[in-house]
Protein backbone atom coordinates (compact mmCIF):
# COMPACT_ATOMS: atom_id res chain seq x y z
CA UNK A 1 0.00 0.00 0.00
CA UNK A 2 2.79 2.42 0.91
CA UNK A 3 4.48 1.53 -2.35
CA UNK A 4 1.39 2.46 -4.34
CA UNK A 5 1.09 5.73 -2.47
CA UNK A 6 4.73 6.52 -3.24
CA UNK A 7 4.24 5.78 -6.95
CA UNK A 8 1.07 7.87 -7.12
CA UNK A 9 2.83 10.71 -5.31
CA UNK A 10 5.63 10.52 -7.85
CA UNK A 11 3.12 10.72 -10.71
CA UNK A 12 1.32 13.68 -9.16
CA UNK A 13 4.59 15.53 -8.62
CA UNK A 14 5.55 14.81 -12.23
CA UNK A 15 2.29 16.29 -13.51
CA UNK A 16 2.74 19.38 -11.35
CA UNK A 17 6.35 19.69 -12.49
CA UNK A 18 5.33 19.44 -16.12
CA UNK A 19 2.65 22.10 -15.73
CA UNK A 20 5.12 24.45 -14.03
CA UNK A 21 7.80 23.69 -16.60
CA UNK A 22 5.41 24.38 -19.44
CA UNK A 23 4.28 27.63 -17.90
CA UNK A 24 7.79 28.86 -17.22
CA UNK A 25 9.23 27.85 -20.57
CA UNK A 26 6.26 29.08 -22.55
CA UNK A 27 6.31 32.53 -20.99
CA UNK A 28 9.98 33.09 -20.43
CA UNK A 29 11.74 31.32 -23.27
CA UNK A 30 9.90 33.22 -25.95
CA UNK A 31 9.78 30.18 -28.15
CA UNK A 32 12.16 27.52 -29.24
CA UNK A 33 13.74 27.13 -31.66
CA UNK A 34 14.64 30.64 -32.68
CA UNK A 35 14.72 29.89 -36.35
CA UNK A 36 12.69 31.99 -38.71
CA UNK A 37 14.75 32.37 -41.76
CA UNK A 38 13.70 34.90 -44.09
CA UNK A 39 13.66 34.43 -47.71
CA UNK A 40 10.46 35.58 -49.21
CA UNK A 41 10.12 36.72 -52.74
CA UNK A 42 9.53 40.39 -53.08
CA UNK A 43 10.84 41.47 -56.39
CA UNK A 44 8.69 42.21 -59.31
CA UNK B 1 15.41 2.38 6.46
CA UNK B 2 15.53 0.20 3.34
CA UNK B 3 11.79 0.49 3.11
CA UNK B 4 11.91 4.26 3.15
CA UNK B 5 14.60 4.33 0.49
CA UNK B 6 12.53 1.94 -1.56
CA UNK B 7 9.47 4.13 -1.34
CA UNK B 8 11.47 7.22 -2.31
CA UNK B 9 13.00 5.38 -5.26
CA UNK B 10 9.61 4.09 -6.38
CA UNK B 11 8.17 7.59 -6.27
CA UNK B 12 11.18 9.00 -8.09
CA UNK B 13 10.95 6.27 -10.69
CA UNK B 14 7.28 6.97 -11.35
CA UNK B 15 8.07 10.69 -11.54
CA UNK B 16 10.85 10.21 -14.10
CA UNK B 17 8.90 7.74 -16.22
CA UNK B 18 5.91 10.04 -16.46
CA UNK B 19 8.24 12.93 -17.27
CA UNK B 20 9.82 10.82 -20.02
CA UNK B 21 6.38 10.26 -21.51
CA UNK B 22 5.09 13.82 -21.14
CA UNK B 23 8.16 15.63 -22.45
CA UNK B 24 7.85 14.56 -26.10
CA UNK B 25 4.07 14.11 -26.15
CA UNK B 26 2.93 17.19 -24.24
CA UNK B 27 5.64 19.64 -23.24
CA UNK B 28 7.39 19.92 -26.60
CA UNK B 29 4.16 20.61 -28.46
CA UNK B 30 3.22 23.35 -26.00
CA UNK B 31 6.59 24.98 -25.45
CA UNK B 32 8.30 24.84 -28.81
CA UNK B 33 7.00 27.60 -31.00
CA UNK B 34 8.24 30.39 -33.17
CA UNK B 35 9.71 33.36 -31.29
CA UNK B 36 8.15 36.75 -30.74
CA UNK B 37 11.33 38.79 -30.93
CA UNK B 38 12.97 37.35 -34.01
CA UNK B 39 15.68 39.46 -35.57
CA UNK B 40 17.53 38.07 -38.54
CA UNK B 41 18.96 39.12 -41.84
CA UNK B 42 19.63 36.98 -44.89
CA UNK B 43 20.96 37.76 -48.33
CA UNK B 44 20.36 36.24 -51.72
CA UNK B 45 22.58 37.03 -54.66
CA UNK B 46 22.38 36.72 -58.42
CA UNK B 47 24.77 37.36 -61.26
CA UNK B 48 23.95 38.11 -64.87
CA UNK B 49 20.60 39.58 -63.86
CA UNK B 50 18.47 42.06 -65.78
CA UNK B 51 16.08 44.74 -64.68
CA UNK B 52 14.50 47.95 -65.86
CA UNK B 53 15.94 50.96 -64.14
CA UNK B 54 13.25 53.48 -63.29
CA UNK B 55 15.96 56.06 -62.63
CA UNK B 56 17.59 55.89 -66.04
CA UNK B 57 14.55 54.50 -67.88
CA UNK B 58 16.79 51.84 -69.37
CA UNK B 59 17.05 48.09 -69.14
CA UNK B 60 20.17 46.98 -67.28
CA UNK B 61 21.59 43.61 -68.19
CA UNK B 62 24.40 41.40 -66.95
CA UNK B 63 24.38 42.94 -63.50
CA UNK B 64 25.00 41.42 -60.09
CA UNK B 65 22.30 42.02 -57.57
CA UNK B 66 21.79 41.33 -53.88
CA UNK B 67 18.44 40.92 -52.16
CA UNK B 68 18.59 41.47 -48.43
CA UNK B 69 15.76 40.32 -46.22
CA UNK B 70 15.45 41.50 -42.65
CA UNK B 71 12.90 40.31 -40.14
CA UNK B 72 12.24 41.93 -36.81
CA UNK B 73 9.66 40.58 -34.43
CA UNK B 74 7.33 43.02 -32.73
CA UNK B 75 6.97 41.31 -29.36
CA UNK B 76 4.59 43.98 -28.02
CA UNK B 77 1.98 43.03 -30.64
CA UNK B 78 2.28 39.29 -30.15
CA UNK B 79 1.08 36.93 -27.50
CA UNK B 80 1.53 33.32 -26.43
CA UNK B 81 -0.02 31.97 -29.61
CA UNK B 82 0.47 34.70 -32.22
CA UNK B 83 3.67 36.37 -33.35
CA UNK B 84 3.89 39.61 -35.31
CA UNK B 85 6.94 40.14 -37.48
CA UNK B 86 7.98 43.07 -39.64
CA UNK B 87 9.82 42.24 -42.84
CA UNK B 88 11.88 44.54 -44.96
CA UNK B 89 13.46 43.51 -48.23
CA UNK B 90 15.82 45.50 -50.33
CA UNK B 91 17.03 44.58 -53.80
CA UNK B 92 20.19 46.33 -54.90
CA UNK B 93 22.19 46.50 -58.12
CA UNK B 94 25.77 45.82 -57.06
CA UNK B 95 27.14 46.58 -60.52
CA UNK B 96 25.63 50.03 -60.93
CA UNK B 97 25.16 50.75 -57.23
CA UNK B 98 21.49 51.41 -57.61
CA UNK B 99 18.46 50.43 -55.61
CA UNK B 100 16.04 48.27 -57.56
CA UNK B 101 13.18 47.66 -55.21
CA UNK B 102 12.14 47.52 -51.60
CA UNK B 103 9.22 46.04 -49.79
CA UNK B 104 7.78 46.23 -46.32
CA UNK B 105 5.46 43.72 -44.82
CA UNK B 106 3.90 43.19 -41.43
CA UNK B 107 2.40 39.80 -40.79
CA UNK B 108 0.93 37.91 -37.87
CA UNK B 109 0.98 34.16 -37.65
CA UNK B 110 0.29 31.23 -35.40
CA UNK B 111 3.43 30.45 -33.45
CA UNK B 112 2.81 26.70 -33.58
CA UNK B 113 1.60 26.15 -37.15
CA UNK B 114 3.05 29.09 -39.08
CA UNK B 115 -0.41 29.89 -40.49
CA UNK B 116 -1.05 33.58 -41.13
CA UNK B 117 -3.53 35.36 -38.89
CA UNK B 118 -5.40 38.41 -40.12
CA UNK B 119 -4.78 40.78 -37.26
CA UNK B 120 -2.39 43.06 -35.48
CA UNK B 121 -1.87 45.60 -38.26
CA UNK B 122 -0.83 43.14 -40.97
CA UNK B 123 0.07 44.98 -44.15
CA UNK B 124 1.95 44.74 -47.41
CA UNK B 125 3.84 47.85 -48.49
CA UNK B 126 1.65 49.77 -46.07
CA UNK B 127 -1.55 48.44 -47.56
CA UNK B 128 -3.63 46.95 -44.76
CA UNK B 129 -6.40 45.87 -47.13
CA UNK B 130 -4.29 42.96 -48.39
CA UNK B 131 -5.58 39.89 -46.58
CA UNK B 132 -2.65 37.58 -45.92
CA UNK B 133 -3.72 33.95 -45.66
CA UNK B 134 -2.08 30.54 -45.85
CA UNK B 135 1.31 29.63 -44.53
CA UNK B 136 3.63 32.48 -43.65
CA UNK B 137 6.44 31.18 -45.87
CA UNK B 138 9.30 32.52 -43.79
CA UNK B 139 8.87 29.45 -41.63
CA UNK B 140 7.09 26.17 -42.10
CA UNK B 141 5.31 24.23 -39.36
CA UNK B 142 7.53 22.60 -36.77
CA UNK B 143 7.43 18.99 -37.91
CA UNK B 144 6.93 19.82 -41.58
CA UNK B 145 5.30 17.02 -43.55
CA UNK B 146 5.86 15.69 -47.03
CA UNK B 147 2.85 17.32 -48.60
CA UNK B 148 1.77 20.42 -50.49
CA UNK B 149 1.45 23.61 -48.44
CA UNK B 150 -0.44 26.76 -49.39
CA UNK B 151 2.01 29.62 -48.86
CA UNK B 152 1.18 33.31 -49.16
CA UNK B 153 2.83 34.94 -52.15
CA UNK B 154 3.57 38.62 -51.69
CA UNK B 155 3.60 39.31 -55.42
CA UNK B 156 0.37 37.54 -56.27
CA UNK B 157 -1.12 38.51 -52.91
CA UNK B 158 -2.71 35.12 -52.42
CA UNK B 159 -1.69 31.65 -51.21
CA UNK B 160 -0.09 29.42 -53.82
CA UNK B 161 0.80 25.71 -53.64
CA UNK B 162 4.29 24.72 -52.59
CA UNK B 163 4.60 21.14 -53.74
CA UNK B 164 6.78 18.68 -51.86
CA UNK B 165 9.29 17.34 -54.36
CA UNK B 166 11.81 15.29 -52.38
CA UNK B 167 14.66 15.64 -49.95
CA UNK B 168 17.99 17.40 -50.19
CA UNK B 169 20.91 17.98 -47.87
CA UNK B 170 21.84 21.54 -46.93
CA UNK B 171 25.09 21.87 -45.01
CA UNK B 172 24.65 18.37 -43.62
CA UNK B 173 21.01 18.86 -42.63
CA UNK B 174 18.36 16.75 -44.32
CA UNK B 175 15.71 19.07 -45.75
CA UNK B 176 12.42 18.79 -47.55
CA UNK B 177 12.27 20.44 -50.93
CA UNK B 178 9.16 22.43 -51.86
CA UNK B 179 8.64 23.92 -55.29
CA UNK B 180 6.46 26.82 -56.33
CA UNK B 181 5.90 27.13 -60.05
CA UNK B 182 4.12 30.13 -61.42
CA UNK B 183 3.62 30.23 -65.12
CA UNK B 184 3.42 33.75 -66.53
CA UNK B 185 0.48 35.44 -64.93
CA UNK B 186 -0.65 39.05 -65.10
CA UNK B 187 -0.19 40.74 -61.77
CA UNK B 188 -0.72 44.40 -62.64
CA UNK B 189 -1.23 46.98 -65.34
CA UNK B 190 1.36 49.71 -65.63
CA UNK B 191 0.99 53.10 -67.32
CA UNK B 192 4.06 53.48 -69.53
CA UNK B 193 5.08 55.69 -72.48
CA UNK B 194 3.79 54.22 -75.71
CA UNK B 195 7.31 54.13 -77.13
CA UNK B 196 8.24 51.53 -74.48
CA UNK B 197 5.87 49.02 -75.94
CA UNK B 198 6.18 50.05 -79.59
CA UNK B 199 3.03 52.12 -79.73
CA UNK B 200 2.46 55.67 -80.87
CA UNK B 201 0.27 56.76 -77.98
CA UNK B 202 1.96 58.98 -75.43
CA UNK B 203 0.84 56.81 -72.52
CA UNK B 204 -0.51 53.28 -72.58
CA UNK B 205 -1.48 50.73 -69.95
CA UNK B 206 0.68 47.67 -70.37
CA UNK B 207 0.11 44.37 -68.58
CA UNK B 208 2.84 43.22 -66.19
CA UNK B 209 3.46 39.46 -66.06
CA UNK B 210 5.17 37.50 -63.36
CA UNK B 211 6.83 34.11 -63.73
CA UNK B 212 8.53 32.22 -60.95
CA UNK B 213 10.31 29.00 -60.19
CA UNK B 214 11.02 28.89 -56.49
CA UNK B 215 12.60 26.09 -54.49
CA UNK B 216 12.51 26.07 -50.70
CA UNK B 217 14.70 23.79 -48.59
CA UNK B 218 13.00 23.33 -45.25
CA UNK B 219 14.30 21.60 -42.15
CA UNK B 220 11.28 19.43 -41.29
CA UNK B 221 12.19 19.25 -37.61
CA UNK B 222 12.28 22.97 -36.90
CA UNK B 223 10.32 24.31 -39.87
CA UNK B 224 13.21 26.62 -40.70
CA UNK B 225 13.81 27.70 -44.25
CA UNK B 226 17.48 26.91 -44.79
CA UNK B 227 18.05 27.61 -48.44
CA UNK B 228 16.26 29.13 -51.40
CA UNK B 229 16.66 29.13 -55.14
CA UNK B 230 14.45 31.75 -56.71
CA UNK B 231 14.27 32.43 -60.41
CA UNK B 232 11.88 35.23 -61.12
CA UNK B 233 11.04 36.95 -64.37
CA UNK B 234 8.82 40.01 -64.52
CA UNK B 235 7.99 41.36 -67.93
CA UNK B 236 5.90 44.01 -69.58
CA UNK B 237 3.82 42.96 -72.55
CA UNK B 238 2.39 44.91 -75.40
CA UNK B 239 -1.30 45.62 -74.86
CA UNK B 240 -1.75 45.29 -78.62
CA UNK B 241 0.10 42.07 -79.44
CA UNK B 242 0.70 40.46 -76.06
CA UNK B 243 4.36 40.03 -76.89
CA UNK B 244 7.01 40.65 -74.27
CA UNK B 245 8.44 44.09 -74.88
CA UNK B 246 10.34 44.87 -71.71
CA UNK B 247 12.07 42.87 -69.00
CA UNK B 248 11.39 44.51 -65.68
CA UNK B 249 13.27 41.96 -63.64
CA UNK B 250 15.02 38.69 -64.36
CA UNK B 251 17.30 37.08 -61.82
CA UNK B 252 18.21 33.68 -60.44
CA UNK B 253 18.74 34.36 -56.78
CA UNK B 254 20.46 31.96 -54.39
CA UNK B 255 21.47 32.31 -50.75
CA UNK B 256 24.97 33.59 -50.16
CA UNK B 257 27.36 31.20 -48.36
CA UNK B 258 27.52 33.58 -45.38
CA UNK B 259 23.73 33.65 -45.01
CA UNK B 260 23.54 29.91 -45.44
CA UNK B 261 26.14 29.36 -42.75
CA UNK B 262 24.39 31.74 -40.36
CA UNK B 263 20.99 30.18 -40.92
CA UNK B 264 22.24 26.61 -40.59
CA UNK B 265 23.99 27.54 -37.33
CA UNK B 266 20.78 29.04 -36.02
CA UNK B 267 18.82 26.02 -37.11
CA UNK B 268 21.31 23.63 -35.55
CA UNK B 269 20.80 25.37 -32.25
CA UNK B 270 17.05 24.90 -32.55
CA UNK B 271 17.49 21.27 -33.56
CA UNK B 272 19.67 20.70 -30.50
CA UNK B 273 16.99 22.07 -28.20
CA UNK B 274 14.31 20.01 -29.90
CA UNK B 275 16.40 16.84 -29.72
CA UNK B 276 17.02 17.48 -26.04
CA UNK B 277 13.29 17.79 -25.32
CA UNK B 278 12.11 15.15 -27.76
CA UNK B 279 14.72 12.44 -27.49
CA UNK B 280 17.64 12.85 -25.10
CA UNK B 281 15.82 13.78 -21.91
CA UNK B 282 12.96 11.27 -22.41
CA UNK B 283 15.47 8.44 -22.93
CA UNK B 284 17.56 9.43 -19.91
CA UNK B 285 14.49 9.96 -17.72
CA UNK B 286 12.91 6.74 -18.95
CA UNK B 287 15.95 4.59 -18.20
CA UNK B 288 16.67 6.25 -14.87
CA UNK B 289 13.00 6.08 -13.92
CA UNK B 290 12.74 2.40 -14.81
CA UNK B 291 15.80 1.52 -12.76
CA UNK B 292 14.62 3.60 -9.81
CA UNK B 293 11.14 2.09 -9.93
CA UNK B 294 12.40 -1.49 -10.04
CA UNK B 295 14.86 -0.83 -7.23
CA UNK B 296 12.17 0.94 -5.26
CA UNK B 297 9.71 -1.92 -5.65
CA UNK B 298 12.37 -4.41 -4.63
CA UNK B 299 13.41 -2.46 -1.56
CA UNK B 300 9.89 -1.36 -0.73
CA UNK B 301 8.59 -4.94 -0.71
CA UNK B 302 11.45 -6.23 1.40
CA UNK B 303 9.85 -5.74 4.84
CA UNK B 304 6.82 -7.69 3.74
CA UNK B 305 9.05 -10.45 2.43
CA UNK B 306 10.83 -10.48 5.76
CA UNK B 307 7.51 -10.88 7.51
CA UNK B 308 6.61 -13.73 5.20
CA UNK B 309 9.92 -15.39 5.91
CA UNK B 310 9.39 -14.86 9.60
CA UNK B 311 5.93 -16.35 9.38
CA UNK B 312 7.30 -19.27 7.42
CA UNK B 313 9.92 -19.90 10.04
CA UNK B 314 7.29 -19.73 12.72
CA UNK B 315 5.18 -22.28 10.88
CA UNK B 316 8.14 -24.58 10.61
CA UNK B 317 8.80 -24.24 14.32
CA UNK B 318 5.16 -25.06 15.03
CA UNK B 319 5.26 -28.49 13.42
CA UNK B 320 6.61 -30.38 16.46
CA UNK B 321 4.06 -28.69 18.67
CA UNK B 322 1.23 -29.99 16.50
CA UNK B 323 1.97 -33.50 17.73
CA UNK B 324 0.73 -32.60 21.24
CA UNK B 325 -2.85 -33.69 22.04
CA UNK B 326 -5.51 -31.03 21.60
CA UNK B 327 -3.12 -28.68 19.80
CA UNK B 328 -3.25 -30.19 16.33
CA UNK B 329 -5.87 -27.78 14.87
CA UNK B 330 -4.15 -24.49 15.69
CA UNK B 331 -0.52 -23.79 15.03
CA UNK B 332 1.19 -23.08 18.28
CA UNK B 333 3.62 -20.78 16.54
CA UNK B 334 0.84 -18.48 15.41
CA UNK B 335 -0.69 -18.53 18.83
CA UNK B 336 2.66 -17.46 20.16
CA UNK B 337 2.91 -14.50 17.72
CA UNK B 338 -0.62 -13.34 18.52
CA UNK B 339 -1.01 -13.72 22.22
CA UNK B 340 -4.54 -12.44 22.36
CA UNK B 341 -6.35 -15.36 20.76
CA UNK B 342 -4.33 -17.86 22.70
CA UNK B 343 -6.92 -18.39 25.41
CA UNK B 344 -9.66 -18.54 22.83
CA UNK B 345 -7.80 -21.13 20.86
CA UNK B 346 -7.45 -23.14 23.96
CA UNK B 347 -11.20 -23.04 24.34
CA UNK B 348 -11.73 -24.06 20.78
CA UNK B 349 -9.31 -26.90 21.00
CA UNK B 350 -11.22 -28.19 23.98
CA UNK B 351 -14.18 -28.71 21.67
CA UNK B 352 -12.12 -30.18 18.90
CA UNK B 353 -13.12 -33.79 19.47
CA UNK B 354 -16.68 -32.84 18.43
CA UNK B 355 -15.41 -31.87 14.99
CA UNK B 356 -15.80 -35.02 13.06
CA UNK B 357 -15.99 -36.00 9.46
CA UNK B 358 -13.54 -36.55 6.67
CA UNK B 359 -12.60 -32.83 6.41
CA UNK B 360 -11.99 -32.33 10.03
CA UNK B 361 -8.26 -32.12 10.65
CA UNK B 362 -8.66 -34.21 13.71
CA UNK B 363 -10.07 -37.03 11.60
CA UNK B 364 -6.67 -37.85 10.23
Amino acid sequence: MRLIIAVVAGLVIAVVAVVIMESVLSNAANGTPSNGTLYVRSTG
Amino acid sequence: MRGVIGLVLAGLGAFLILLAILLPTWVTGRVVKFPLNEYETATLAASNASYFSAASLKEKTGVSIAATYTIKGDASKGNSSTAVWDEYSYVYDLTNHQAIEQMTRTFAFNRYTGQLVDCCGASLNGDTSVRQTGLVGNVFPIGTQQRTYQVFDTTLKRPVPFVYSGTATVDGIQTYEFVENITPVQVATLPVPGSFVGMKAALVKAPEFDQLHLIYYVDPETGALLDVNQHQTVTLRSPATGATVLVLFDADLIATPASLHQIVALDSSGRGELTLLDTTLPIVFGIAGGVALIAGIFLGRKPRDDMAELAGAARAAAVPAAAEPGQEHYPAGLAGVVPGPDDESQGLTAQAPEAEGPDAPGAR
